[in-house]
């Protein structure tokens, strides 16, 4: 059966938007926490007794899906007026920012610092995993958190002459949400190839 | 009353309704240990009732995409687990789409079955049965009208006045009077217009019109296999507009033996159409003292209670088990009458204004009486704000007596030491109403209200 979409109402909440449910129903996302999405863009459908209608992105809403309904779950049942997902509208730069990096006093320890100053995440949203944890292996080119700059999302991406290609995390210094300021370690690390 | 034996077939069950009828239906939900689920719209997602209880938002406050939408409350019942589903009153309490589209869901729908809903829905199929079953018809055509010349000659034979009504009509739409032969042609026409407009079906039927009757109705309930017992009559002729604003049981008006005779093959009828669940048959007591059939409604009435409150019967937990697949428990033998109930509808409106709807925050509530002989049905309370969406009804009044002085009396002083600051209501006409000799010497019928000049 073929039906119309629905144009999703929109919920201001500060720099988020949140785009709300049409219909009590099933959701059906199409899209996922981290992705950008912009006006005109179908984030999914809603089921109402088996009747899929396509929910529509609406003029003026861009950025990047900071939350969705139900985490991960494919089908979600939501009630009339819920946010399906939270879009922020703070940009998002899809260039990395210049990292930096410097070795520690204790010698054998590596440290990935802050390249600006600003508020930093560990994961893209709060109900999903963290970029990296202790323990892992990071490799240049590789997202390891984001850095809210003026209501600009910066990926920090781990890379730089200083650093090597390989490394092991060793601690995650601050937490979600802390303030860090130009050249404060984030990642401590363990160049030492196992 | 049944006492608490559990329902063996629900758990879960989704109440499609709003206001007082909601919190009616779980209040029997709670005595029964099932859990209930209130689809609500918009405008009513923090309504009191709703406190500590589970409920769902439909959709935004205008009914046609919440109360009113079929497909959301099924969908709606199926998500959160429901497997069974009042629909109350009014909305989609009588939509036989509506019960199919349940039952299709795996949902038990708390009614008749909707192939019998469908034919009461439409008049003169249900007019055929009740005559076949011994019940007195309004004198009128003979199933639907072919033409406005048929009419003509249904009407010289029964005699003007006559009412032109329509055959999938309700609530007082698409009926118009015909006083004379002239008016009549126009009468059909209108009439035609409104129920095309009103109800997609633009077919009449005729009855001779009856000035100055009562309305008294019949409460029945039949179980699924073929048992059906009446509870007793209902007058309910204090009416504005054709809208009830008193109830009462019994009808005094009646004489003995029309009541045992209509009431008797009352029963007989419903059992014929193979109704089941709790169901009202509408008279107009003519002149002559007899009751004409008028119509039947396949739902909980609005005023259930004055039954209750006169045979100890929930009627809520019978449709309940009724649905569930329980036999009815009780023979018409014991099914016992006491005394006398009397009911008032307060509405949020305002009588000396022309019944002027009176939307808006009720700043304090109380509902006053704590006389064990009366009962109070509603959902507001202090702080409510009685929204602009929907139908006026505030609360219900009830009051028993071992006569009717007695109820009335009682009925009177309940409705003084209610409050219901911020909002204006039809307490006052109530009292007066209750105070008139016309009321008190059961005089008067459904033209005007008694002892209220409007």
């Amino acid at each position: 059966m073929s039906h119309h979409g629905y144009i999703l109402r929109v919920r201001a909440v500060g720099d988020t938007r949140e785009l709300l449910a049409p219909s009590v129903g099933i959701f059906t996302p199409s899209v996922a926490q981290g992705e950008i999405v912009s006006a005109g863009q179908s984030i999914g459908a809603i089921e109402v007794l088996g009747v899929r209608r396509a929910l529509v992105v609406p003029d003026g809403v861009a950025g990047r899906v900071a939350q969705r309904i139900g985490g991960t779950r494919t089908r979600v049942p939501v009630q009339y007026g819920d946010a399906l997902i939270a879009v922020s509208t703070a940009s998002v730069t899809d260039t990395s920012t210049p990292t930096a990096a410097r070795a520690t006093e204790a010698g054998t320890s590596l440290s990935f610092v802050a390249p600006m100053s600003g508020r930093f995440y560990g994961r893209p949203s709060p109900s999903e995993p963290a970029f990296v944890s202790v323990g892992d292996r990071v490799t240049h080119g590789q997202t390891v958190g984001l850095l809210e700059v003026m209501k600009t999302f910066n990926r920090l991406v781990y890379q730089g002459d200083e650093l090597p290609t390989h490394a092991t995390v060793e601690r995650i210094l601050p937490k979600d949400g802390d303030d860090v300021v130009r050249g404060d370690p984030i990642l401590l690390l363990d160049s030492a190839e196992s | 009353m049944l006492g608490c034996a559990p329902v063996k077939r629900f758990r879960r069950l989704f109440i499609a309704n709003r206001g007082e009828v909601a919190a009616r239906i779980a209040k029997t939900c709670d005595i029964l240990s099932i859990t209930p689920v209130f689809g609500v719209s918009e405008a009513d997602r923090a309504a009191p009732y709703l406190r500590g209880r589970e409920s769902v938002v439909l959709g935004p406050s205008r009914s046609s995409e919440s109360y009113l939408a079929a497909d959301r409350i099924v969908q709606a019942a199926v998500q959160t687990q429901c497997t069974a589903m009042h629909p109350g009153w009014g909305f989609l309490a009588e939509n036989p789409l509506f019960a199919s589209l349940c039952e299709a869901h795996g949902v038990t729908f708390i009614g008749p079955p909707p192939a019998v809903m469908q034919e009461l829905g439409r008049k003169t199929p249900a007019k055929a049965a009740m005559a076949a079953a011994g019940l007195k018809l309004i004198p009128g055509s003979d199933g639907v009208l072919r033409d406005v010349a048929q009419a003509g000659e249904v009407a010289a034979a029964t005699g003007f006045p006559v009412l032109l009504k329509a055959e999938s009509g309700g609530g007082g739409r698409g009926m118009r009077v015909a006083r004379e032969a002239k008016s009549l042609k126009e009468a059909y026409a209108s009439a035609q217009a409104e129920s095309q407009a009103a109800f997609g079906d633009g077919r009449l039927y005729l009855e001779k019109l009856i000035e100055g009757g009562r309305h008294i109705e019949i409460q029945l309930l039949a179980d699924k296999y073929g048992n059906v017992v009446h509870l007793g009559e209902r007058d309910c002729s204090v009416q504005r507009k054709h809208q009830k604003l008193i109830e009462e049981s019994p009808a005094l008006v009646l004489t003995d033996a029309e009541r045992a005779h209509t009431l008797a093959a009352a029963v007989r009828a419903t059992q014929a159409i193979g109704y089941v669940g709790a169901g009202t048959m509408e008279f107009l007591l003519d002149q002559g003292g007899e009751l004409r059939f008028m119509e039947m409604n396949a739902r909980l009435q609005v005023e259930h209670p004055v039954t209750e409150m006169r045979t100890g019967i929930d009627l809520v937990e019978a449709q309940i088990r009724v649905a569930a697949g329980e036999r009815l428990w009780l023979s018409q033998d014991d099914v016992e009458f006491r005394g006398h109930a009397v009911e008032c509808r307060i509405n949020a409106e305002d009588p000396t204004n022309g019944f002027a709807p009176s939307p808006g925050v009720i700043e304090k509530w109380e509902a006053g009486s704590d006389d064990k002989s009366v009962r109070v049905d509603t959902h507001v309370e202090s702080g409510y704000e009685v929204p602009p969406h929907y139908d006026s009804l505030v609360c219900k009044v009830i009051a028993w007596g071992e006569d009717r002085d007695a109820a009335c009396d009682r009925l009177a002083e309940a409705l003084r030491t209610m409050r219901c600051d911020g909002i204006s209501t039809t307490i006052p006409m109530h009292l007066a109403v209750l105070s008139s000799k016309e009321f008190r010497e059961n005089r008067y019928d459904t033209r005007a209200v008694p002892g209220w000049e409007s």
